[in-house]
């Protein structure tokens, strides 16, 4: 047990922060619903970092599931490619005295949705390639993100990247889940509603967004659900029968039926800016049927990355462990366990020390 | 080779004399290097994939030189001089071991024999500042702290976004002058409510959400959207509340969770029941209204399903409380088919029912 660490209490915009004496410079940076965010240093490591304080965490059942399920999913992430925690505390020392929590994480600079201009194919390169370690460690543990888009890919000024925003990837109520606004990064089998998707459908999102750095503009902006999928259809095809019959909706295998037929399109043509082993890439994640789609740890193998490519970057996850997730339990339950969380929290250590830009986005 | 300090004004002398020679290796960030630089200057592309790699050594000298034409004029000894310089470092000696600069450095030294490697005192700052003439315009996207901190709005955006749904950028929407469609935010907003003189809710979500305040004639219809979810038994319910309310002079928001699914079926639902519309012309009602509408697949197969059943049934009959209102959608809502634009919903021909060609208006839009 650590020995009581000293905390500092300041009100910013009506709200008490109070935090270890080592967070200075707190200066609020966003507010929701669910919580505020200031930006910090860390005085002793003179890192930028993003301190997030949920509001009223034990409220309800339903308020104190969502915040454990977070609090669970950020401390399980421990990749350079996905966002995780710094840190985690609460000025409690007592489960009684337990009531609000804070989340500490990089300091995001920006995402991939504000970077302007064209990049260059080697900036492009690099940002897939982390996308897919992100995505090959996310995988291996056992999660879908199910909504990756540009605005969910934090950047720094390095060109280093980071997967955000699990918080919908982890919701079991459908309304989430469904309403993402942008549907043009969402896999053809999401669109035909499928019941049971794969791990591949956060591969066909990172083709449309390679696609959308090579162009510099989106890929497929379909309209609604019937254009997305004719945008997808005048790119990738018609599919053949064998696709059809693994769709379970007769809706779905009717319409995909009488769709006129659209013949496979030149990705070379469509990507003129990309190299040769990039439109490669492109065409083996860009696959109609999930089954034949790449793999996040496929795609790693593929010789585009041949110059990248170092095993030091897929360290092994271990199995996210979501039987709570779904549980129904009193609200002091989750406090409970949200309280063991918070006081079991370990630093994700650094492979480069020295380095700091390396977890810091700053 | 040595490598020495040069300070800006040789820089400046080496690039007017020696340009084609001189070869200004730019070591900083490649979102510094976008934003503004020294003319004809390259970037690194020393990410820290390849740096971690390198465990301390010479880098790939690709990496360092990533110009395809720099690096030939490098390797066949047209370079006499290549300049490394990176933010702001005042001189050699004071650079970290680890940082780029030193590295580039490092790397230039043991690969390259014939060109000399010189290290840009003060750094790109210090260069800008002096000689502005000679670097690339500074763009409108410039780091700065303000923008570094709206930076992150993406995330508070999130925080936001269940109080306010980004996908909703305005108001309920009026389908008709009693029948208004939206989300649960504007089921909730008091405010909206009250300037539409709102009088009912009908709830097509999975969640019961009966309003605190207000006294509203309120139906839950629960439904999830989803592509098992069977609407259509429910069609006929909504369809007999909206005219209720209709009957009594009252305006009625119907809404699900986001009002882009569950919600736009129930009115496309009774618009084509009570006006005789095809799907194709109800879908294009409500888009024109609700841009972002877009049910799921299995909800359009069943509202094509109902085109049938409506098609099919024989004209409603004219209820005496019609009678009394025989202008209501006079300068309101034009039937005419030739006023829809064109479609940018085709469903395929095979799925429609064959229906008469030309739209036949009901006595009850009929113009006096």
């Amino acid at each position: 047990m650590e020995s009581r660490v000293e905390f500092s209490r300041e009100e910013i915009n009506s709200t008490v922060w109070e935090v270890p004496a080592k967070y200075v410079c707190l200066k609020q940076i966003g507010t929701g619903a669910y919580g505020s965010v200031c930006s910090s240093i860390n005085n002793k490591t003179k890192e930028k970092v993003a301190i997030k304080k949920l509001h009223r965490p034990f409220q309800s059942e339903i308020f104190a599931k969502r915040a454990y399920r977070e609090l669970r999913l950020l401390k399980h992430m421990k990749h350079e490619n996905v966002i995780g925690l710094l840190d985690v505390f609460t000025p409690a020392t007592r489960l009684d005295e337990f009531q609000d929590f804070y989340l500490v994480m990089p300091y995001m600079y920006t995402d991939l949705s504000k970077v302007k201009g064209l990049l260059t194919e080697d900036r492009i390169q690099f940002l897939v390639y982390q996308m897919l370690c992100g995505l090959k460690y996310i995988h291996g543990a056992g999660i879908i993100h199910r909504d990756l888009k540009p605005g969910n890919l934090a950047v720094n000024q390095d060109c280093e990247l980071k997967i955000l925003d699990f918080g919908l990837a982890r919701h079991t109520d459908a309304e989430m889940t469904g309403y993402v606004v942008t549907r043009w990064y969402r896999a053809p089998e999401v669109i035909l509603n499928w019941m049971h998707y794969t791990q591949t459908v956060d591969i066909w999102s990172v083709g449309c967004i390679m696609g959308e750095m090579f162009n510099g503009k989106t890929l497929f902006k379909g309209k609604d659900y019937m254009d997305q999928l004719t945008q997808i259809m005048k790119v990738a095809g018609t599919p053949g029968p064998e696709f059809v019959e693994k769709l379970e909706s007769p809706e779905a295998k009717s319409y995909v039926r009488s769709l006129p037929h659209y013949p496979h399109r030149d990705f070379s043509t469509l990507f003129p800016r990309a190299s040769k082993k990039a439109v490669e890439l492109l065409e083996k994640m860009l696959v109609l049927d999930a089954d034949a789609r790449l793999t996040a740890s496929g795609a790693l193998a593929h010789s585009y990355f041949d110059g990248l490519r170092d095993p030091d970057d897929w360290p092994e996850p271990t199995a996210y462990d979501d039987s709570y997730d779904n549980a129904t339990l009193p609200l002091e339950e989750w406090k409970r366990l949200s309280f063991k969380e918070v006081r079991s929290f370990v630093p994700f250590p650094r492979r480069d020390s020295k380095r700091r830009n390396t977890l810091t986005m700053s | 080779m040595k490598v020495s300090s040069i300070d800006c004004r040789r820089l400046r002398k080496i690039i007017r004399k020696e340009c084609g020679n001189c070869l200004i290796v730019d070591c900083r960030p490649y979102f510094s290097f976008s934003n503004s630089c020294i003319r004809g200057s390259v970037n690194v592309n020393l990410n820290s994939v390849v740096v971690r790699r390198s465990r301390g050594g010479p880098v790939p000298l690709q990496f360092v030189i990533p110009d395809e034409k720099a690096l030939f004029r490098l390797r066949e000894g047209s370079i006499s001089a290549v300049v490394a310089l990176d933010d702001r470092t005042p001189h050699l000696q004071k650079l970290k071991k680890d940082s780029i600069a030193q590295i580039v450095i490092n790397t230039l030294s043991h690969l390259t024999s014939s060109a000399s490697i010189c290290f840009l005192k003060g750094g790109y700052e210090n260069f800008h500042a002096h000689y502005p003439e000679l670097c690339t315009e500074t763009r409108s996207v410039e780091v700065s702290e303000d923008k570094s901190e709206r930076g992150v709005s993406s995330h508070c955006d999130k925080l936001a976004s269940h109080h306010k749904p980004d996908y909703d950028q305005g108001r309920p929407v009026e389908i008709l002058p009693f029948l208004y469609l939206g989300s649960a935010y504007h089921a909730c907003r008091q405010d909206y409510l009250s300037d539409l003189h709102i009088t009912a809710l009908l709830n097509v979500s999975r969640r019961d959400s009966r309003p605190a305040r207000g006294q509203y004639n309120y139906k839950w219809i629960p439904v999830e959207d989803s592509h098992t979810a069977d609407i259509s038994s429910h069609f006929q319910e909504a369809i007999d509340f909206i005219e209720r309310v209709k009957a009594e002079g009252g305006k009625v928001l119907v809404h699900c969770e986001a009002g882009i699914s569950r919600s736009p079926t129930i009115c496309m639902a009774y618009i084509m029941k009570t006006q005789r519309l095809r799907l194709e012309q109800a879908f294009d009602v409500i888009r024109q209204r609700r841009a972002i509408i877009s049910p799921n697949f299995s909800f359009m197969g069943q509202l094509l399903q109902f085109e049938s059943e409506v098609v099919s049934s024989t004209p409603p009959l004219v209820t005496p409380a019609a009678q009394e209102t025989p202008t209501f959608f006079s300068g309101d809502f034009t039937l005419e088919t030739e006023s829809f634009e064109s479609s940018v919903f085709t469903f395929p021909t095979s799925f429609l029912t064959p229906i008469q060609p030309s739209f036949k208006l009901s006595p009850i839009t009929a113009l006096p």
